[in-house]
């Protein structure tokens, strides 16, 4: 028998005191196992919380929050208003309109597509049979109209045509039927060019929200070859004075199968297009901003955000002025535009989303590419009183983050913010009227308002 | 065995360091001990106990170590406080007060610690109501102070008699700050929101300490030790984002002095005492802060002849009394508790304890003119030796 040392003292080694030792050894150490993981536990377990106190004495001296307002020569420049993004065939809906506030005449084109050729029919055995020998025998022209965005109260009458003339749906406006690249035509008489009158019909909304106008086969016939690049439906209003909007038409085909003459089927061909055109046409507004209808306005200024604060007193009883702005220190900041009544004829009847974004490249304006915008998805809604007996009421448009990259001199990534903001509506084109606001020229031009919060460095104890 | 130790060791000094108090907010913060289970028991400031102890404040009783010996120390703490009588609360949470190592080499025992020196967790807010030209918006202040000073020593420690050591260690300081304030709007009713307003800095701190101490044996039944802890100025550096400047404060210099005895074969008593003059450090505040001498001691007795479940396992109680160097009021701050505690020694071998774990469990109060807080702290220590 012999010994050894240890780290935990001198055993003996042999057969029976070897043994007894390790096992004294293992139950030691899982003592020590099971303690340490005990004590990891229960101090794992307790929860944290921090000591905190209502005591307002143990803060640091309270900042400042004041709002600060800057007229548009401190901040603003270079406004121009651009027109013409999109089209009214985007739009998906059209417009009637006859002398309008005075002055607004409208029509809506229509193109429909490729006739059914083939439909399952019910033999005289009483068999189902798909049948491609149908005969349309007539039909009619249904416009669904929207009875809330339409300025009638009473019946008004409406007239349906046939185009005689080739125009392209993307391009077509009052005075031309084709304008694309190479290719620009006017219409032989504006408006529609030649018309071969279809029908008449009279629409009153008590009744409801749509019209329709009968077609013999003849005229279903003269629509049936889509190759024809003069087809087409124009819809106009004859009584003077309203001004109506179009959801939609689609054209219903009466149509007997050769598999059963005796009945008489109901197909639809689908509307393949629909557009409008209109006279006149909105000038640029000389001393205003416009954003909004079709083709839309977007309006374009220059942005510079005050960082040297002189006042009010209030700050500098705070702190020393002057003081310089940090991007931390701006809590909001916002344009804030007075609604001004627009021309009546394109005077918005729903609320209307304004988008505001970034212009990444001023200098290649009107295509210009356009940053994320600054108010999200729905845009800043503003209601249609605003630009009608609420004229000149404020509309305050957030740039805050904007703002921040200003006065920091870099954005997000690093680079050098673009400081030219663009304002849109939230789709182009979304709607047929705009919005209008006072310009920089008038005594009710934009103004930026700012909510600072400035207060002294948070010192050592 | 070593590997668990340092994973267990590792998991604990990742964990958070919890809060212990609102003088936290008070000055530089709240002093935090970092004794272990036997000295919370004992009422002790960490120095002139019998037997193994590793404390970075007494040096001295390192160099009677006999085994290489490593500790870590937990402490969680449940706190009440009433503030003049307007706002009550309660808070808990947990730190780490002392994690060390010693390893005898050249004669001596080398020793490393990594201690709490300051707490200064804290949290406050208070209500804002700001008038604009169209509308009354309601704010909240919020404060968030964020920091701790760690001391990290290395010392060195040697018998020169048989019954008597000296030692020395060098410290350092170390931790960081960061002070907080924001202003948050909440929904906003009539404006688009509101982005909160921050402002805040970060600071670092730095600084270094001496402490040099003695212990000896009176006889058998007797230890005194005593040791001086010298520190240069907390340096606390603000980071280049930081508006506010640096700041220095000055740091006292730290007397301790401890006894004990045993009185019967299974009765033994312990006495000390802490003493360092804070009033140097009042004029490196940025705001008037209520600034105290810390002085305090502590006595404890043990029944070292208990024993449970076939284990060694001494009984323990104590109490203890110490001046805080921070108020909020024009008076001192100071807190006392009574404890009581148990040890419990899982390994032994001729006579050497090669495990053993401490629990203190303290009921106390702090208070000053303003700031009233009763506490319940538990300390447990866990001492693997041997290793």
């Amino acid at each position: 028998m012999s010994s050894c040392p240890s780290p935990l003292g001198v055993f003996r080694v042999g057969p029976a005191g070897y043994r007894i030792e390790l096992i004294r050894h293992m139950v030691h150490r899982l003592r020590i196992v099971a303690l340490l993981a005990l004590t990891a536990g229960v101090v794992g377990a307790c929860a944290e919380e921090t000591p905190t106190s209502l005591d307002e004495e143990l803060l640091p001296r309270e900042p400042i929050t004041l709002e600060l307002r800057f007229p548009w020569a401190d901040f603003g420049s270079n406004l121009a208003v651009f027109g013409g993004y999109g089209s009214p065939s985007e739009l998906g809906s059209g417009v009637l309109a006859n002398t309008f506030a005075g002055s607004l005449n409208a029509r809506t084109l229509v193109r429909y597509g490729a006739y059914p050729r083939e439909v399952s029919v019910r033999d005289t055995t009483g068999t189902t049979r798909p049948d491609t020998l149908l005969t349309f025998i007539g039909g009619r022209v249904v416009a669904f109209l929207d009875t809330i965005a339409s300025t009638n109260d009473g019946p008004v009458t409406l007239a349906l045509g046939a185009t005689q003339e080739s125009w392209d749906a993307t391009t077509v406006t009052w005075a031309t039927a084709v304008d694309t690249i190479n290719d620009k035509r006017a219409w032989t008489v504006p408006g529609g060019g030649g018309v071969t009158p279809l029908a008449t019909s009279v629409w009153d909304p008590a009744e409801g929200d749509s019209v329709w106008f009968e077609l013999d086969s003849t005229m279903v016939a003269a629509w049936a070859d889509t190759t024809n690049v003069n087809r087409g439906a124009i819809i106009e209003l004859l009584t003077v004075g309203p001004r109506l909007a179009v959801r939609g038409t689609v054209l219903r085909l009466n149509t007997r199968p050769s598999l059963n003459p005796d009945s008489t089927f109901f197909l639809v061909s689908p509307q393949q297009t629909i557009s409008f055109v209109y006279d006149p046409s909105p000038d640029p507004p000389p001393d205003g901003i416009r954003v909004g209808g079709v083709p839309a306005w977007r309006t374009v200024l220059d942005v510079t955000i005050p960082t040297q604060l002189t006042g009010p007193a209030e700050l500098c009883a705070v702190v020393t002025c002057p003081v310089t702005l940090d991007p931390v220190e701006l809590n909001f900041a916002a344009i804030v535009f007075r609604s001004r009544q627009p021309d009546l004829a394109f005077q918005p009847t729903d609320t209307i989303g304004i988008d505001v974004r970034t212009v990444l490249n001023r200098a290649i304006l009107p295509k210009a590419p356009l940053g994320s915008t600054l108010v999200g998805s729905l845009g800043k809604r503003i209601g249609p009183e605003s630009f009608g007996v609420d004229a000149g009421s404020e509309v305050e448009i957030p740039i805050t983050l904007f703002a921040r990259d200003l006065v920091a001199g870099e954005d997000a990534l690093g680079q050098v913010p673009t400081k030219t903001l663009a304002l849109l509506s939230v789709f182009e084109p979304v709607s047929f009227s705009y919005a209008s606001f006072y310009g920089p020229g008038t005594d009710q031009a934009p103004f930026l308002k700012l909510i600072v919060t400035i207060g002294r460095a948070v010192k050592l104890p | 065995m070593r590997r668990l130790i340092f994973a267990v060791a590792l998991l604990l000094i990742a964990a958070p360091v919890g809060a212990q108090s609102i003088y936290n907010a008070a000055g530089l913060g709240f002093p935090s001990e970092p004794v272990d289970g036997r000295e919370r028991a004992l009422g002790s400031f960490g120095i002139g106990l019998w037997g193994s102890s590793l404390q970075p404040r007494d040096p001295g009783s390192t160099g009677m170590m006999v085994m290489p010996t490593a500790m870590f120390v937990a402490q969680p703490s449940w706190t009440t406080f009433d503030r003049k009588s307007e706002e009550t609360g309660s808070f808990q949470g947990n730190r780490f007060p002392l994690i060390g190592v010693t390893y005898p080499l050249l004669n001596g025992m080398f020793s490393l610690t990594f201690g709490s020196f300051l707490d200064q967790h804290f949290d406050s807010q208070r209500d804002a109501s700001i008038s604009l030209p169209d509308t009354v918006l309601a704010a909240t202040d919020f404060f968030e102070q964020e920091g701790a000073v760690s001391h990290l020593t290395v010392g060195y420690s040697r018998r020169v008699l048989p019954g008597a050591a000296v030692g020395i260690n060098v410290g350092r300081y170390a931790g960081s700050l960061v002070r907080r304030l924001s202003r948050d709007f909440g929904p906003v009713t009539g404006i688009s929101s509101i982005d909160p307003y921050q402002a805040g800095g970060f600071w670092s701190y730095a600084g270094t300490s001496v402490t040099g101490g003695f212990a000896a044996d009176l006889t058998s039944v007797a230890r005194v030790a005593g040791s001086v802890t010298w520190s240069s100025a907390l340096d606390a550096n603000a980071s280049a984002d930081t508006e506010a400047e640096s700041g220095s404060f000055d740091l006292p210099i730290q007397y301790r002095l401890g006894a004990s005895a045993v009185l019967t074969p299974g009765l033994r008593i312990a006495a000390s005492m802490v003493r360092a003059d804070w009033s140097g450090i009042a004029d490196d505040f940025t705001s008037p802060t209520t600034v105290g001498g810390t002085g305090g001691f502590g006595v404890g007795i043990e029944l070292s002849r208990a024993s449970l479940l076939g284990k060694d396992a001494p009984l323990r109680f104590g109490y203890k009394k110490i001046n805080l160097p921070f108020a909020f009021g024009p008076t001192a701050a100071s807190e006392t508790s009574w404890a009581g505690g148990f040890g419990l020694t899982l390994s032994q071998s001729n006579n050497l304890v090669l495990a053993a774990v401490d629990l203190a469990v303290e009921r106390g109060t702090r208070s000053d003119s303003l700031l009233k807080e009763s506490f319940w702290r538990a300390t447990l220590s866990l001492r693997v030796s041997g290793y």
